[in-house]
């Protein structure tokens, strides 16, 4: 007779070890919710500037365009200087490989800023907010600085209307 | 009776079923009663070892019909009621053939001659959820038992495994104490980290996740470890589903015996040094070379081996204490041990305090089995900054003192520090304690079929100090930081198991349910400004003086991962000659995108025992042959959690978008959700041979696989730049990762009389791997480290190349103009840092192999392991970025690398190139241990000793090879972007030489 009872135990045990939807539940990020207007527009046009500063650091836009025109020199003397795997002597006898990070980080910087700038555009066509025509204006001026910048820099423009779609690449003239 | 007229169809069947059962118990009770009119005697008897007539303990004796049984005691010694008429003894014990033996009226004692059995026969592997006798295994399964681990001091189980089993790689990253091993099975199938293998212990599988510092595994006691199975193939580990891509490593852990009661101390103390040192020029040499290298010599009239001075002669204890016993009903095992090791280098320890407690008790006529394990691990490593230490005593002038007029460290106003200033001011104390316990009652409902409930907890929670204190020369503010993780794992599953033999065809089913859940939690916080020669801020944090949000921004992750589980197995054996197993399971995960949430694995694998057919079963030359063949899939589930999610957050930086007010608050997408990413697939086919010659003595393996690894999860640059992310996740659908070999393992051991016997045997892995259809020319890996060295790759993953291949400039001399000349690999004229690198060869290894020997006469034995692999190459990025000759010309000293062209001009750079990439090959004599049994009936005070063994055990103690740094198994982690690197070495931790002496003693 006891047996039956530890059969009816296991078997409730194996109905409350119970079967999940396995939903993940993320404990450290969240996802803002709940913006009003006003700061959804505030807010997607503010990370459209937030990228320039990084962009024109001594490592990023001003070495590319001033060591690559003898404007400025980083020699290396052996040991302590800033060596590098030899990255500003690369930029100097126009020499830059793939690898280079400096290159690299201005233009990560520049297309995060154009990404941002398009995001900007199509949340704002619909906010309602009194600014959001004047945010337009100013997400579209920086989308073309943006293209201005990789224009002169890398000879490309990407067109891309919605954040979803692939990009255009259109490429400047060889001179 | 009479209602059987009015009942209809099946409920005819209840009445005999009722007159069936009570009719069953009714005879029971009979026999019982019958039992007992009918005279008892007693047979005496004793049990032998037919070959060695060594007394065997634990072997059962019962009656062929009935359920009496008994078990021999220590002395072979056993004494069983039977019934005075005629009857059948069977005497069966683990290693040996059963034998049955008749006893007449007349019968009073016997003694019983037990034949070690051949190795196939009795041995019984566990394959995950269950066990399966080792004849009747159709995948690749190696089991290791304790008595052939390596010996030494064992900081995690992953060393007592290494070299011992073909096809596991086992490279430990430094030779720190306590450091994280690096082990694949069959070679690694992801770019990602997450090659590891899925360990299970006691029925509990085990996350890899960090705890805090150092191994995870650290927390297990190796004195503990009864045997490791070891599952290789997709065909054993489909199983474990999407966790067994990278094989599974199931430990099982000590238990108790019936019959026995036994307590064991051991005590280890073991002696270490440096077992290699880096040969950077003495004082003399230095006062020498500087000049010859065209620099100003700054000579301090010192003669100082900086080395020496960082390094020490290290003890290590090591205590166990181990109780066992039990009766048929409950067996127990119980065992506390403590380890108090010292690193080689100064001021670092890891000491580790474990316990475990298992029991399993028989209720209800043997129909419930309940077991239980508790097992609690404190962990305490203290370390000095090792990088800075080794980087400054190799590169610091030997001809500056070490220590001022007034014996402290000397303070340099240099680039260089005195290494030994770190010891006074710099420490990380990291304290771990973890919990693992579970409780798994099975029950048998009818005769076969068991059904099994498993509970598991594994809790580990981890808290490191790190501790820079101020100080006015060298001149710094100090700092103080507190990491803090927390990590728990919990177990439900439950599963049947049905069992059945029907005249010569035996087959079992499985099916179960599983569910798991993690969830790790990390917390840190620091405080800048120590004040000088004040509290410890490890015991009070609030003595800093500075605590802002840009330098002391507190920080924290936590995340709960979920999986469930449908899995089930089916086995067959025709006659004990055809097998055959087919595994299968569902498995669903939180980390799983919604359109790809549950993965499916199944695998089935086939076996032929050759040696059980006519024509091979009576032959006294071959033992055993097995034929087998499988294929399975498996998945990897190491992938991150919440990248299938979207996240819209607020992002660091503002602008002012009006004329005044306050800057507003920027909010992005730093992620887009992706519902398709999945684990990463495995499909593995093996075929293999296990052979048995000449009475067992001589038996092997040979397994030929071929693994392929696709769905790669990688972190990449999207084809369209312009998104909100740098880094996209995705599964790329066409890569392919393969990975194919051969794995040999041969064993020979002889007897060659009663007092004297040997064994030897190796394993040898030949395993190519290769990516392919990468759509990427390179995933670069490995970022250099070191001066003049910031973003330089060593590693990549190209098309058509294995993994960790070195990709580098290719070295060819030093020109003309006294600088590097590099290899134009492209023939355009010029050579350029990306377009002309080189393909150069792997750090992962070809070829692995290791061989052992045992011998042992009357109480003697010894034993000797070595281990190698060849086939791969290091990078040796200390001398890249310390040895060359513009350093040596600085006065910071170098090895005789650095002034080997001399023609080299002293301003010549040192970038990343085959210059600094060395053969990576080596062979070392592992451990070799040495052991005496004291004779304990001769020995007055000792004659309660069942047995006392003394030992002296050599690690490490010297290892083949051409590579020039500390020691060529080297590992360190320059992982890009989750891209992971191998081969590197940076200021590794060196190994150490170790003898120990142990003594162990037997009640």
């Amino acid at each position: 007779m006891k047996t039956i009872y530890i059969y009816i135990l296991f078997t409730g045990i194996i109905i409350i070890s119970g079967c999940t939807k396995l939903n993940e539940e993320i404990l450290d990020e969240s996802s803002v919710t709940g913006l009003t207007d006003k700061q959804l527009a505030e807010g997607t046009l503010a990370p459209v500037y937030t990228a320039l500063p990084t962009i024109f650091q001594h490592t990023n836009y001003f070495a590319l365009q001033e060591i690559s025109t003898d404007e400025a020199i980083l020699p290396y003397r052996g040991g302590t200087d800033w060596g590098d795997n030899g990255i500003y002597l690369s930029l100097h006898k126009h020499e830059t490989t793939s690898g280079d990070p400096n290159v690299r980080n201005t233009w990560n910087n520049i297309v995060i800023g154009l990404s941002r700038s398009i995001t900007a555009i199509t949340t704002l066509a619909t906010n309602t907010d009194p600014n959001a025509k004047t945010f337009l204006a100013e997400a579209r001026g920086m989308r073309a600085y943006y293209s201005m910048l990789t224009l002169d820099l890398f000879g490309l423009i990407f067109i891309k209307e919605d954040p979803r779609d692939i990009s255009k690449v259109v490429r400047g003239l060889r001179l | 009776m009479n209602k059987t007229l009015f009942l209809k169809g099946k409920a005819k069947l209840y009445p005999l079923f009722i007159i069936f059962i009570t009719s069953f118990l009714c005879t029971k009770a009979i026999a019982k009663e019958s039992f007992s009119f009918i005279e008892e005697r007693l047979i005496t008897g004793i049990v032998l070892d037919a070959s060695t007539k060594e007394p065997l303990e634990g072997a059962t004796i019962s009656l062929k019909k009935g359920s009496t049984n008994t078990i021999s005691d220590k002395a072979g010694k056993f004494s069983i009621s039977v019934l005075a008429e005629d009857g059948i003894l069977v005497i069966s014990h683990v290693a040996y053939a059963t034998q049955e033996v008749i006893i007449t009226s007349t019968t009073s004692n016997i003694e019983v001659l037990l034949e070690p059995a051949s190795s196939e026969m009795g041995e019984v592997v566990v394959v995950g959820y269950g066990t399966q006798k080792q004849k009747d295994v159709t995948g690749a399964v190696t089991t290791l038992k304790s008595s052939e681990f390596n010996k030494g001091i064992i900081n995690s189980p992953q060393q007592l495994l290494q070299g011992k089993v073909s096809g596991v790689n086992v490279t430990s990253a430094t030779g720190e104490p306590g450091g994280a091993l690096k082990i694949t099975i069959r070679g690694p199938g992801s770019v990602r980290s997450g090659s590891s293998p899925l360990f299970v212990i006691d029925g509990l599988p085990l996350d890899n996740a960090s705890t805090g510092g150092g191994d995870p595994l650290n927390a297990i006691n190796p004195d503990d470890i009864e045997s490791f199975d070891v599952l290789k193939d997709a065909s054993a580990t489909a199983i474990y589903g999407s966790r067994g891509a990278n094989g599974v490593v199931i430990i099982t852990t000590k238990k108790g015996k019936a019959g026995t009661s036994i307590l064991t101390l051991n005590a280890g103390l073991g002696v270490s040094k440096l077992a290699n040192k880096i040969p950077v020029f003495t004082a003399d040499e230095f006062r020498r070379e500087v000049p010859r290298a065209g620099g100003t010599l700054d000579d301090k009239g010192g003669n100082t081996d900086w080395q020496d001075l960082v390094t020490r002669t290290a003890l290590t204890q090591n205590y166990n204490l181990t109780l066992s016993g039990g009766s048929k009903q409950l067996v127990y095992y119980a065992s506390f041990g403590a380890q108090r090791q010292e690193g080689i280098i100064q001021n670092n320890s890891l000491d580790r305090y474990t316990g475990r407690f298992n029991a399993t008790q028989k209720l209800l006529d043997d129909r419930l089995v309940v077991e239980a394990n508790l097992s609690f691990a404190n962990t305490k490593n203290v370390r000095p900054p090792i990088t800075s230490i080794i980087g400054e005593a190799l590169g610091n002038n030997p001809t500056y003192p070490a220590y001022d007029e007034n014996g402290n460290p000397a303070v340099y106003q240099n680039v260089l520090n005195n290494p030994l200033i770190y010891f006074d001011l710099d420490k990380e104390v990291g304290t771990i304690n973890r919990v693992i316990a579970s409780i798994s009652p099975s029950l048998t409902i009818i005769k076969g079929l068991v059904y099994k409930l498993n509970f598991g907890v594994d809790n580990s929670n981890g808290v490191r100090d790190v501790q820079a204190l101020g100080s006015t020369s060298p001149p710094r503010d100090g700092r103080y930081e507190n990491y803090q993780t927390h990590n728990r794992n919990t177990l439900i599953e439950n599963y049947l198991t049905y069992s059945r033999t029907i005249s010569s065809h035996t087959f079992s089913a499985l099916a179960g349910y599983s569910y798991q859940k993690f969830f790790i939690q990390e917390k840190n916080f620091s405080i800048n400004k120590i004040p000088i020669g004040g509290v410890e801020p490890i015991y009070n944090p609030g003595v800093g003086t500075e605590l802002t949000l840009a330098n002391n921004r507190p920080g924290g992750k936590a995340t709960i991962n979920e999986q469930q589980s449908l899995f089930g197995r089916v086995t067959y054996q025709y006659d004990s000659r055809y097998l055959a197993t087919v595994n299968f399971r569902a498995d669903g995960s939180t980390k799983f995108g919604e359109n790809n949430k549950y993965g499916y694995f199944p695998s089935f694998s086939l076996g032929w025992r050759i040696s059980e057919e006519a024509f091979l079963k009576n032959s006294s030359i071959v033992n055993s042959l097995k034929l087998r063949a499988g294929w399975g899939r498996t998945g990897n589930q190491e992938i991150e959690p919440k990248i299938t999610q979207a996240l819209f957050i607020s992002t660091s930086g503002s602008y002012p978008l009006y004329s005044s007010g306050p800057y507003p608050v920027s909010y992005s997408y730093a992620r887009f959700a992706n519902p398709d990413l999945q684990w990463e697939v495995s499909e593995q086919t093996d075929l293999g041979l296990d052979f048995g010659f000449l009475n067992g003595d001589l038996s092997g393996t040979i397994d030929y696989f071929n693994k392929k690894s696709t769905n790669i999860l990688l972190q990449v640059t999207p084809a369209d730049p312009v998104q909100p992310a740098l880094y996209v996740w995705t599964n790329e659908k066409d890569m392919i990762i393969s990975n194919k070999g051969i794995e040999l393992d041969l064993n020979y051991r002889k007897r060659i009389n009663e007092h004297l016997g040997f064994g030897i045997g190796g394993n040898i892995s030949f395993i190519k791997n290769v990516v392919k259809n990468s759509p990427y020319t390179i995933i670069p890996s490995g970022s250099a480290q070191g001066s003049g060295l910031t973003s330089a790759t060593i590693n990549g993953y190209i098309n058509g190349q294995p993994i960790g291949t070195f990709f580098l400039p290719q070295f060819i001399g030093i020109g003309a103009d006294s600088l590097n000349n590099y290899l134009d690999a492209d023939g355009n004229g010029s050579f350029s840092n990306d377009k002309d690198r080189v393909v150069l060869g792997t750090g992962l290894p070809s070829r692995l192999y290791s061989f052992y020997g045992n011998f042992n006469f009357k109480g003697l034995d010894l034993a000797v392991n070595f281990n190698g692999v060849s086939g791969n190459k290091i990078y040796d990025n200390t001398a890249n970025s310390i040895f060359y000759k513009a350093k040596i010309a600085k006065n910071t000293n170098t090895t005789a690398e650095a002034t080997k062209y001399p023609n080299e001009s002293n301003s010549n750079t040192a970038p990343v190139s085959s210059r600094f990439l060395k053969n990576g090959s080596y062979l070392r004599l592992n451990n070799v241990s040495l052991g005496y049994n004291l004779k304990t009936q001769s020995m007055s005070f000792l004659k309660w000793a069942s047995s006392v063994r003394v030992s002296v055990t050599g690690q490490n103690l010297f290892v083949f090879t051409d590579y020039d740094g500390y020691d060529p198994e080297v590992n360190i982690d320059r992982n890009i972007e989750s891209a992971v690197s191998y081969g590197i070495d940076y200021l590794s931790y060196p190994k150490a030489r170790s003898v120990i002496f142990g003594l162990n003693v037997s009640f």
